[in-house]
């Protein structure tokens, strides 16, 4: 009974405190808002919506002899230039992009006065540097409102994509002739034409196939997030933030111990018929109960708040108990090694920093070069086990999930037998 | 039938090379106030951390109420009351709430404690403040509530070390009264303290603690006794000094007289009996007394007497 009043009178001061509470829940959800604002806010019913960007072309293309009445996309064009504009057009990227054309001018005064997000100015050399017929090389500039990031990003990304595209087509096109040539064979100019337009609706074709963020463009209208890749980085993020700040919030709660061995509160427990077990356990059983709380509010949160699902409950039970227990033992470890709050102040800025930054590296490094690396990396600190835990629970893979809640268990095992002995040792 | 409320035998705490308590033994009668005074660095709270149990003797033992601090702790524990030099509180909750918790602590719960909440606030006069945060009292205030945790479970013993240090005279004088009435409804005290005005107001007994060991122990008469001080009075006189002196030294009870820069110091038995024959004696050969002060033998001269020191060095 003792035990649990020393835990809610911790739990009570922790809910009063500012930062407490900044730290348990204000920064994770404002970390997650400000990525959910970064893709386009929080969305209606329908989930998240990349805004739609207005784009402004400059067609300055003067086209070229070798491309002349050519057939795209059931029209006719006579530039490469026209050729992009017409992809851009077309139904797929409507809900991304909503195309104009103009001057320069016209386009650059358009994003300055914020009325366009994106000025795309097609140099005029576009389609004889794309077909081998320019000495020097062309640049499509890209005049963006330095206010918008994500949907002016995208369609640069977008277009320099049907723009490799198109090299990729004029290189095999050289290639083609060149080995046609070696054999002594010459195509007319129909059959040379016939030839780019294959294998240019072949690339448009992989390029469809390949995505290139196609299929994440609309807006989605399922319920998992596991097939809306906004709402399964979302996961990720309040995910790594949830667990990044358990810990924070085990080690501040066990610092309260050092709190109250400095301000005298906890020799004045010492002289009253409370004995030091159960005073400490009250301390351990209050940062138990506080990344409950912290944990079952975030999780509800995101799954409430972005729509993010985090899969299979007992899977994600295992994990949360797992991370409950591993969080509160990793702080009364930490905070067993120093003797100050003036020390502790250390622990928050470098191991906690650290570890925790080191176990959710997966979350900044998705999709980069050195995210294999980093398959393994996370796993030398506690908070990348559960990190691993999580993305297994999330997945719905109970036996990982089992695995990596196992090993935190271990971990916490280890963390608690060495701490509370500290601790015990220390005020024995 | 037990007699003693606490008893300290040759208690003994070394840190290194420091004999902070050496071989202190006393003991404490039921309802008694005992003080235990001497300056900063005695080792006047080492030994109450030890009474309290707070701190492990390296020899030695104490009983409170009849039970081992050592060997029964809970049982001794719950006889006591402790107030500590450092307030001790929880400054980010209320009044109430601190009651609230410590009243646990001490295993009150339900409506007898919430009693014991009401009656000790209104004891240390916080039951406008009670739902104050505590960090935004005053020092008086947070001391008052400092002593009011002790009073919660009404203990038979209780320990205040310094409790009136850096208060304002108010607070002061509400915690002297405090522990006035908690003597007069039987409850035994442990007082420590470097004012040997509060000392002397309140205790039965004294022991003045000095490098760790108890240099004199007694009631304040006692321990005046031991010394064997005087009283003195010092006096200015309008005219010539020279007339009156040899007369004065007649007097009984007289022992000493100096003179310095027009000041006369007496020393003498009892300044009572002595001061009605100094006036007439003055009047008799016309010389006027100005001013007198008289100065009753105290605990700073007993300190003195033993040490060479002063209490407050």
């Amino acid at each position: 009974m003792k035990m649990l009043s020393i835990a809610l009178k911790d739990i009570w001061r922790s809910f009063r405190s500012f930062f407490a509470l900044a730290f348990m829940f204000g920064v994770p959800i404002l970390m997650t808002l400000i990525f959910s604002f970064l893709f386009g806010g929080i969305g209606s019913e329908d989930g998240f919506e990349i805004p739609t960007t207005d784009v402004v072309i400059v067609n300055l293309d003067e086209g070229s002899p070798y491309v002349s009445n050519f057939d795209h996309e059931g029209g006719v064009v006579n530039s490469m230039g026209e050729m992009l504009i017409n992809t851009l057009e077309e139904d797929t990227f409507k809900d991304l992009m909503k195309i104009s054309t103009g001057t320069e001018s016209e386009a650059r005064l358009a994003v300055d006065e914020q009325d366009a997000g994106l000025a795309m100015i097609i140099p005029a050399n576009f389609t004889n540097a794309l077909i081998g017929q320019s000495s020097s090389d062309a640049e499509i500039e890209f005049y963006k409102d330095p206010a918008l990031t994500l949907g002016p990003d995208i369609v640069k990304s977008l277009v320099m994509g049907i723009v490799d595209g198109f090299s990729s087509t004029t290189l095999s096109i050289d290639t083609v002739l060149s080995v046609l040539s070696d054999q002594g064979i010459s195509l007319t100019q129909q059959e040379q034409m016939a030839l780019v337009d294959s294998l240019t609706s072949e690339s448009e074709n992989q390029m469809q196939d390949r995505g290139v963020g196609l299929e994440v463009i609309p807006p989605s209208t399922t319920e998992s997030s596991g097939d809306d890749p906004i709402k399964a980085i979302l996961r990720s993020i309040m995910g790594g933030m949830m667990i990044f700040y358990a810990f924070y919030t085990g080690t501040a709660t066990a610092q309260t111990i050092l709190q109250e061995e400095e301000n005298g509160t906890l020799a004045r427990l010492f002289t009253s018929p409370t004995d030091m077990v159960t005073i400490l356990n009250g301390k351990f059983l209050a940062g138990f109960l506080l990344i409950i709380v912290q944990v079952v509010v975030l999780l509800a949160f995101a799954n409430l708040a972005f729509g993010v699902s985090w899969g299979p409950v007992l899977p994600l039970g295992l994990f949360s108990i797992a991370l409950v227990i591993l969080a509160n033992s990793f702080g009364i470890f930490i905070m067993s090694l120093v003797k100050s709050t003036k020390q502790a102040g250390i622990m928050y800025g470098a191991v906690l920093t650290f570890t925790g930054m080191l176990g959710i590296s997966s979350v900044f490094v998705m999709g980069s070069p050195i995210e294999k690396a980093f398959n393994f990396i996370p796993l030398l600190v506690p908070q990348g086990w559960a990190m691993e835990a999580l993305e297994a629970s999330w997945q719905g893979n109970l036996g990982r999930t089992l695995l990596m809640s196992a090993g935190m268990v271990g971990w916490a095992v280890v963390f608690f037998f060495i701490g509370n002995l500290r601790f015990r040792k220390r005020f024995g | 039938m037990l007699n003693n409320a606490i008893k300290v035998q040759n208690l003994d705490k070394k840190f290194d090379e420091i004999h902070a308590v050496d071989d202190v033994s006393f003991e404490i009668k039921k309802g008694e106030i005992f003080s235990l005074l001497g300056p900063n660095g005695a080792g006047k709270t080492t030994t109450i951390g030890m009474i309290s149990g707070l701190r492990t003797p390296d020899a030695g033992e104490v009983w409170l109420m009849g039970y081992s601090v050592q060997s029964e702790p809970k049982k001794a524990k719950a006889e006591l009351g402790v107030v500590p030099q450092e307030i001790a509180l929880y400054d980010d909750i209320s009044a109430r709430a601190n009651l609230n918790f410590w009243g646990k602590m001490y295993g009150l719960r339900g409506e007898p404690l919430n009693t014991r909440v009401y009656e000790v606030l209104k004891l240390i006069g916080l039951e406008d403040r009670q739902k104050g945060t505590v960090s935004k009292f005053s020092g008086g205030m947070q001391r008052r509530l400092n002593v009011g945790i002790a009073l919660l479970h009404q203990p038979k013993v209780i320990i205040m070390d310094e409790p009136t240090v850096g208060i304002d005279p108010q607070s002061r004088r509400q915690i002297l009264d405090s522990v006035k009435h908690l003597r007069d409804q039987g409850v035994t005290i442990l007082y420590t303290t470097h004012y040997m005005e509060e000392a002397q107001e309140l205790s039965d007994r004294i022991a003045i603690m000095d490098h760790g060991k108890i240099i004199a122990m007694g009631t304040h008469d006692e321990l005046i006794d031991i010394v064997g001080e005087l009283d003195r009075i010092t006096l200015t006189i309008s005219g010539e000094s020279s007339d009156v002196l040899p007369v004065w030294q007649k007097l009984e009870g007289v022992q000493q007289i100096t003179s310095e820069d027009g000041t006369l110091h007496l020393l003498v038995k009892d300044s009572n009996q002595v001061l009605p024959g100094v006036f007439e004696a003055a009047a008799g050969v016309g010389v006027r007394i100005n001013s007198v002060d008289i100065q009753e033998p105290n605990l700073e001269a007993v300190f003195l007497h033993l040490t060479g020191r002063a209490l407050r060095d």
